[in-house]
């Protein structure tokens, strides 16, 4: 029996902009199983990263969220004060981001970096302040060699510049997994990366998550990569999830529309047909489109949808908004 | 590249612009200006004018003038200063370390108010804080130094005196009654220093309070300046990715704060000030005029009085090769504080 | 194919910028200011007689604020607020002469040689650097020793520190605009070389510029104020402010608002001119970038 690790209750953020109030998440509804990496798919504006975002209260100042509870163990994640929150920063809850470059302070070395989050984790744990470097060496030398990452000593002394893109990624997943957290948030992990070498990172991903058994929502635009790593994926279209299913069936059978227009727009090399696009674009979060938000791109749109957004439905282990369901 | 070879390679790229400075200010003082006014005065016999021209090397061609004058240069031959009473070079000797005095005094206070002043800017940005202090730098900067030195000298050393408060000491660099009596072993030549070193606290509180004034006056500018910078510097590392990293992995405020972002911030600060020393040991003529301090620019200011050529362009000179030297070391802790720089 | 002429883009952006202006306190602010003096430079003989900056009064000298002398009177008798409604004019005009002239010298300058690039590039900069290499008020002051001490002098000082900066922003633009694909897509169709320099270069470097020469107003009218504080300014009867605060330094004690009136009148002349210019530089810089 797989116990819940999260459980996102319709989540509401909103953005404050001065072309107007942005709806990013319109009533969100997730839930992570323990040791599952859960696939965060859409299109860029879909909500995928602000879903992230709020689960790890980084919101940027202009966000509000209206409405929602993220469950984590029990508790409300957004109802508790920041200094509890902070506690729970890098031991429990984790995040890798997308771009490996920015990510990592200039002007600091790999090896002092990664000390001086592994020190203020200690810190915590032990309320001591003294502190076992050696200690603190072999967790830092240990969680390299995990990722895989070559002439781990001379990584430490290095300054960030040095290093590829792809070292600096497998460097975050160290750091990351180094802590052992229940809960990792990985923010488009491979989009910024050569192909092959993404590949690579989502090996060593998969691979860690399998050792410490972590749950991982896992949010890209990218399917291939969800097909790759992800047990569950939660497809995202203007602020919900209009789909949720398991990842071999959702792809082989996907139900809604959107699902299936994403589907039919990627490139395939067995068989030989043509790539369709899905027509219209993304819908603007200021002034979101009545009833369902995919009803004016929808080939199978009914009056119904105009009208109605349509509630979740239960199709066997799938859940789907859409009226051709309900 | 190592840091040192890179330095000297910058050293050398140095020489063209020190000469061209020199051949600038060789210009301005034999062709425009008149350079026998050092030596000559209206009672000087018209026979033995001649004689002092060739004596001065003034009869021979202009490119062989500027090689003495380069030669001039170097061995510190400098010519005579009216406005000091001594050979220019002594004078140099004498004032300057006044000013370097003045110039570390005064730096330390700015980065002592400015930096913090910043980065309370910077993290109350657009509140009512960070308002107040723009528009403080901004004063800072449209203010005249004369003025706010007179206004200073003004108000702390006489209207508070008027009012039977304190009073700091008006001009001067250091009281010469009290300094018979408690003397001081030139070591340094910073007074205050040298005074501290000889455990001459006397001495060294009483330097202290003549220079306070002119230092605030100088710092005041410049404070505007280092906040502002700090402000913009600070936002805008606030606002990268690698500060969002550190949070999330719940480091704390004061690390992200006071490690993670300042040191990021602190490069252009540092060049900056590095820019502001070099400027203020070029001597702030009108600052230690007002307070009668004795240094450069105080110097500076009785030779043009006088009609001192010989110590303005050694001045002129001086500065320019304190600037462009100091250029080049900021430049180059510039280059050893950010990792990322390739030379 | 509509031409897309950069300037018509350029129009749009100003008339945005312009609206962003008003509602920054601090610049209206600063406007009002400049405005202020403006105004008085220009009106300011025709309200004061020009004359009683030669009158000596010794019987009114050294008389304190009062209802009838607002600012108080100096040394000459001479009444210090007529003083500075009448000095207006020379600190305001040579200031902006000053940074006009200057602007274009170094916008010239700069666009040439970043233009040409190569050897001649190298040369320019070398010969702005021996300039740079002297900080700005003692290189002033040298020439102003060196040429006699007058207000054209004056003046030339004053431009031959300044142009400087604009050369090297300019130039440090042209060289980032150069490399761009229009350019080469231009110069390949045949257009002549300042063409493109003028329509589409210029419009895009004018904002660093812009920023500049308002803040350098504030900075040029300091400067000028100190050379003249120092005795390197116009003639002594002439009420320029800084002449006006060395006269009022010799009697510091006695009569400070001789020189704390017309120090104000720098200070605040400068603040606007200064706060125009930090208005600017918000507005421009990142929302407006393209």
């Amino acid at each position: 029996m797989s116990e819940k690790v999260l459980e996102v209750k319709n989540l509401r953020v909103e953005f404050y902009t001065y072309r107007g109030i942005v709806k990013a998440l319109n009533g969100v509804n997730l839930d992570l199983n323990k040791g599952e990496i859960l696939g965060l798919a859409g299109e860029t504006g879909s909500g995928k990263s602000v879903t992230g975002l709020s689960i790890l209260r980084l919101l940027p100042q202009n966000a509000r969220v209206v409405e929602g509870e993220i469950i984590f163990k029990g508790r409300d994640l957004l109802k508790i004060p920041e200094k509890e929150y902070n506690l729970l920063r890098g031991k429990e809850i984790n995040a890798i981001f997308q771009d490996p470059h920015t990510y990592l302070n200039p002007v600091f070395t790999i090896g002092e970096q990664f000390r001086d989050i592994l020190l203020s984790k200690k810190d915590s744990e032990n309320n001591s302040s003294k502190v076992d470097d050696k200690k603190i060496e072999e967790i830092m030398v240990s969680a390299l060699k995990d990722v895989k990452m070559p002439a781990v000593d001379r990584v430490l002394k290095m300054y960030p510049h040095e290093l590829s893109g792809g070292m600096k990624q497998r460097v975050m997943l160290a750091i990351a997994f180094s802590l052992q957290p229940s809960l990792i948030i990985a923010d488009e992990p491979t989009t910024a990366l050569d192909v092959t070498i993404q590949a690579q990172v989502l090996e060593i991903m998969k691979e860690l998550q399998r050792k410490y058994n972590t749950s991982i929502i896992l949010i890209t635009h990218d399917l291939g990569v969800i097909a790759e790593t992800c047990q569950k994926v939660a497809v995202m279209y203007a602020g919900r999830i209009v789909e949720y299913g398991k990842v071999s069936d959702v792809f082989k059978n996907p139900l809604h529309p959107y699902t299936k227009g994403l589907m039919e727009a990627l490139p395939r090399a067995d068989v030989d047909v043509k790539v369709k696009s899905i027509p219209g674009t993304v819908p603007d979060l200021v002034s979101p489109p009545s009833g369902c938000a995919f009803h004016p791109r929808c080939p199978y749109a009914m009056e119904i949808c105009k009208r109605q957004a349509p509630k979740p439905s239960y199709v066997k282990e799938r859940v789907v908004e859409c009226h051709l369901y309900s | 590249m190592k840091l040192y070879e890179y330095a000297v390679r910058r050293l050398f790229m140095l020489v063209p612009v020190v000469l061209g400075v020199t051949i600038l200010t060789f210009y301005l003082s034999r062709v425009v200006l008149d350079p026998l006014a050092a030596y000559v005065t209206e009672r000087t016999p018209a026979y033995l004018i001649p004689a002092i021209r060739r004596q001065l090397g003034l009869d021979k061609p202009f490119y062989i003038q500027y090689i003495y004058y380069l030669r001039d240069l170097i061995t510190l031959n400098w010519g005579w200063s009216k406005a000091g009473h001594m050979s220019v070079a002594d004078a140099i000797a004498t004032f300057f370390p006044a000013t370097v005095e003045l110039t570390i005094v005064s730096i330390v206070i700015t980065l002592l108010i400015g930096i913090p002043l910043g980065i309370i800017s910077a993290l109350r940005n657009n509140k009512i804080e960070d308002h107040a202090s723009r528009l403080f730098s901004l004063v800072g900067i449209s203010m005249p130094v004369f003025w706010l030195g007179l206004s200073l000298q003004y108000l702390f050393t006489y209207w508070t005196r008027v009012q039977g408060w304190f009073a700091l000491p008006s001009t001067g660099r250091y009281d010469p009654i009290l300094f018979a009596s408690h003397p001081v072993q030139r070591i340094t030549g910073l007074l205050i220093l040298d005074s501290l070193i000889q455990g001459n606290f006397v001495m060294a509180s009483d330097a202290f309070l003549h220079i306070i004034l002119p230092a605030i006056t100088l710092a005041f500018l410049n404070i505007g300046v280092v906040t502002r910078l700090t402000r913009s510097s600070m936002l805008e590392v606030l606002r990268q990715d690698y500060i969002t990293f550190a949070k999330s992995y719940g480091l704390p405020q004061r690390i992200v704060i006071y490690k993670y972002a300042l040191k990021n911030a602190m490069i252009p600060v540092v060049t900056s000030t590095g820019l502001m020393i070099g400027g203020l040991l070029g001597g702030a003529i009108m600052t230690e005029s007002i307070f009668a301090f004795p240094g450069m620019g105080w110097l500076s200011y009785r030779a043009i009085i006088f009609n001192d050529s010989n110590t303005i362009m050694a001045y002129v000179v001086l500065s320019a090769f304190i600037f462009v030297l100091v250029n080049l070391i900021v430049d180059l802790i510039y280059a050893w504080l950010d990792p990322r720089i390739k030379y | 194919m509509k031409k897309v002429n950069e300037w018509e883009l350029k129009k749009k952006e100003i008339s945005y910028a312009l609206w962003l202006f008003s509602k920054n306190k601090l610049v209206v602010f600063g406007s009002l200011i400049v405005v202020f003096y403006t105004i008085l430079a220009i009106i300011g003989p025709l309200i004061v007689d020009p004359r009683i900056s030669e009158q000596v009064n010794l019987s009114n000298a050294l008389k304190p604020p009062s209802s009838q002398h607002i600012f108080g009177t100096d040394d000459l008798g001479r009444d210090i607020l007529q003083l500075i409604v009448l000095g207006a004019r020379f600190d305001m005009s040579i200031s902006l002469v000053v940074v006009l002239t200057a602007t274009l010298i170094g916008v010239a300058i700069g666009s040439i040689s970043g233009y040409i690039g190569g050897k001649i590039d190298e040369i320019i900069m070398r010969f702005t650097d021996i300039l740079l290499a002297f900080p700005g008020l003692i290189f002033a002051m040298g020439l102003t020793m060196a040429l006699g001490r007058s207000t054209v002098n004056l003046f030339l000082a004053l431009t031959l520190v300044w142009w400087t900066g604009y050369a090297r922003i300019m130039r440090g633009q042209v060289l980032s605009e150069k490399e761009k694909l229009y350019v080469q897509a231009a110069k390949s169709l045949g257009i002549p070389d300042f063409l493109i320099l003028f329509k589409h270069v210029f419009p895009n470097a004018i904002y660093p510029i812009l920023v500049l020469a308002t803040m350098d107003i504030g900075g040029v009218m300091l400067s000028a104020a100190g050379l003249s504080f120092i005795g390197l300014g116009p003639s002594p009867f002439e009420p320029e402010w800084g002449q006006l605060i060395n006269r009022g330094a010799s009697y510091l004690f006695m009569a400070p608002w001789i020189m704390f009136f017309p120090g104000l009148a720098v200070l605040t002349a400068s603040l606007g001119f200064n706060l125009i210019g930090d208005g600017l530089r918000d507005v421009l810089d990142p929302r407006l970038r393209r």
